[in-house]
């Protein structure tokens, strides 16, 4: 039965050792998919790797946010997320929730998420270190992190 | 019953080449002879929160000690195509693309450690966008200071009076960060509405 990494989407066969060692993207979590009745296994990795370029995230996006992703300058309101990643360079986020302190929440695509849960722990410590050196120090940290 | 803190923590806010870091240039060669960061064109030069500590002023009789902290330009898009036409190639416009998309978020963590804000403006443009709208509401709301700053007043397009007209409620200092124009003004402006 074929397993699909959680982050990339990318489509393993059974004992591949990606799922003992994590896929080439880096995380290690996957997703173990059902085999249609009828369709052997080749067939669904054939499948499932179609659906994976005919969808295009862009469609989706256009559905929901319509004309508001086509003005630069307007503030948008997302969903449950606040940093939506279009494609490689192309972001937009939601200020207001941002600025509200809402919880780093970022969409890499439908239906794959990213929770920067020490974000709010992080915060609290960094409100409280308002001396240079500990704030120097938080920065350190924050900066290494990727998106 | 400690006294009031010396030290204000003076964080540049605003959208992307407004000049923030011009300005806080500006403050930083007079007073330290240092820089705070490098200025460019390209959207998005400053992608992680400068800073210039104890930068000491002198301002009629007062005298402020300060923290710069230049923070990266807040936008709501940001798209790697735009960087192309500045001429990066397209590895290093989606690179800078990701560090100002992390930038924009760094710049609004930091609000929590900013006692006066500095929202600048430029001049030429528009000043009723949804980003200085959301600023300056999400700071009203913190009970964060706010000095607008209506920069590159030296430029011929400049409107500066159309950003006082925007915000009334807010001190806004006309200002040219790039000639030093009037930089007193903002001084004082800091002094007087600083806590």
């Amino acid at each position: 039965m074929p397993h699909k990494c959680a982050r990339c989407g990318k489509i393993y066969e059974d004992n591949a050792p990606e799922l003992m060692n994590g896929c080439t993207c880096g995380a290690r979590v996957f997703l173990f998919l059902r085999q249609r009745e009828g369709r052997t296994k080749e067939e669904t990795i054939e499948k499932l790797k179609r659906q994976e370029l005919e969808e295009s995230d862009l469609e989706w996006l256009d559905k929901r946010l319509g004309r508001e992703l086509g003005e630069s300058d307007k503030t948008i309101h997302l969903d449950v997320e606040n940093l939506l990643r279009l494609e490689r360079g192309k972001y937009r986020l939601d200020i207001a929730s941002l600025m509200k302190g809402d919880p780093l929440v970022i969409k890499v695509r439908n239906g794959v998420y990213y929770i920067d849960l020490p974000y709010s722990m992080r915060k609290k410590k960094q409100a409280k270190n308002v001396g240079t050196s500990d704030r120097e120090q938080v920065w350190e940290i924050r900066g290494k992190r990727d998106i | 019953m400690f006294g009031r803190r010396k030290i204000i923590r003076l964080g540049f806010y605003g959208p992307p080449n407004a000049g923030k870091t011009t300005l806080a240039n500006r403050i930083a060669m007079d007073w330290t002879g240092e820089p705070v960061g490098k200025v460019s064109e390209i959207p998005h030069e400053t992608r992680e929160v400068q800073k210039k500590e104890r930068v000491v002023v002198q301002t009629k009789g007062k005298k402020l000690i300060m923290n710069l902290l230049d923070m990266p330009g807040i936008a709501t898009k940001i798209d790697y195509e735009d960087f192309l036409k500045h001429g990066l190639s397209i590895d290093d416009a989606q690179q800078r693309a990701k560090e100002a998309t992390r930038g924009v978020i760094e710049a609004i963590k930091w609000l929590e450690n900013v006692d006066t804000a500095l929202v600048v403006m430029d001049s030429t443009k528009d000043p009723y966008t949804q980003v200085n709208i959301t600023i300056i509401g999400n700071l009203e709301a913190r009970n964060i200071p706010v000095i607008i700053v209506a920069n590159k007043v030296d430029l011929k397009d400049a409107k500066p009076e159309r950003i006082q007209d925007a915000f009334p409620q807010h001190p806004v200092v006309k200002v040219s960060g790039l000639k030093g124009k009037n930089i007193d003004s903002l001084y004082e402006a800091i002094a007087e509405h600083s806590r």
